[in-house]
């Protein structure tokens, strides 16, 4: 368990804008609190997603344009939604492929085969 | 799930605005612990608990942090833009610079005009590795960081000492004398320094 909640953040770093895209691909538009709810919910709690990483890199796939914003206000506060332009859906499908196939790939390579598979 | 009073935002609002400067981010971090406290308070929490508790889970570190990560994000880019100008520039006056003394050397004419071109683009490529130092400071010894300083401002004295000499301005002799001095009594001493000293730990 250790373990895993040391690694959790290093794991998550390089998945984390494919995770987002997907997410907001699925859902459609969603705010900050509620991807990381989201997600939490989604991985049984097992999945927390730093508020440090995320906002960070909803900023950047904002300035990447694979992220477009608008603006509600809701109590009195200012609630900034994020949602998938037409480029990011494409980078969507690109990324979820690629991480599924490097999944594959690694579980392939932590579980080979035994002598008498390749028989 | 429990609304927060005007009054118990306007507490979040303050906390927020008080450590992040970008105007999306602090109104995003804003709804964010709003959403976190009212959470709290479904939970029977009392407001302060839940805020404290909303912070701590944001960033355990600060939410200045977070402004930090974001800014090393975006200006992810401009290191890279920075590198390939102090090397395109350090090219230039490499080549400007041993082509100028070559025509000298050979009374060739052109020789000023070389002279003259590699030392702007020096001074230019000096120009962006103090702003890139002072900028993106990075991890690095607090020697090396005097040592390429030193040697910056020694190029740049250089440069534009030879730019005056050229130009028939005055100050020039001062400048390189100053450029000079700040080369021998600095950079070289601490260049060979650290050569010697990473000789030492490579050795053992």
């Amino acid at each position: 368990m250790y373990t895993w909640v040391m690694n959790q953040h290093e794991f998550i770093k390089g998945t984390l804008s494919t995770i987002v895209l997907r997410l907001l691909s699925d859902k459609g538009p969603m705010y900050g609190y509620e991807i990381t709810r989201e997600v939490r919910q989604r991985s049984g709690e097992k999945i927390l997603l730093k508020e440090g990483s995320l906002y960070p890199a909803l900023r950047k796939m904002l300035t990447d344009g694979i992220l477009y914003t608008y603006t509600e206000t809701v109590e009195n506060r200012t609630r900034v939604y994020y949602a998938v332009t037409d480029s990011g859906k494409v980078r969507e499908a690109e990324q979820t492929s690629a991480l599924l196939n490097f999944i594959s790939i690694v579980e392939e390579l932590l579980n080979p085969p035994t002598q008498s598979g390749y028989a | 799930m429990p609304n927060l009073t005007a009054e118990q935002t306007k507490i979040i609002e303050l906390q927020i605005h008080e450590a992040i400067k970008d105007k999306q981010l602090r109104a995003e971090l804003t709804d964010h612990v709003c959403c976190a406290v009212e959470k709290g308070l479904s939970e029977g929490h009392h407001f302060e608990k839940a805020l404290i508790r909303a912070m701590n889970d944001l960033d355990p570190c600060g939410v200045a942090a977070i402004e930090q990560e974001l800014l090393f994000l975006l200006t992810l880019q401009t290191p890279i833009i920075m590198k390939k100008l102090l090397y395109g520039c350090g090219f230039i006056a490499a080549t400007g610079i041993a082509s100028g003394l070559l025509f000298r050397q050979f009374l060739w004419p052109g020789s000023a005009v070389l002279m003259f071109v590699g030392c702007t683009a020096l001074f230019a490529a000096m120009l962006t590795l103090i702003y890139q130092l002072i900028k993106f400071p990075g991890i690095m010894p607090m020697q090396s960081r005097i040592r390429l300083i030193a040697g910056a401002m020694s190029g740049l004295l250089i440069a534009s000492g030879t730019i005056f000499k050229i130009q028939s301005f005055p100050t020039a002799n001062i400048q390189v004398g100053l450029g000079m001095a700040v080369l021998i009594v600095v950079f070289i001493p601490l260049f060979f320094w650290e050569l010697y000293q990473r000789e030492l730990r490579s050795s053992h």
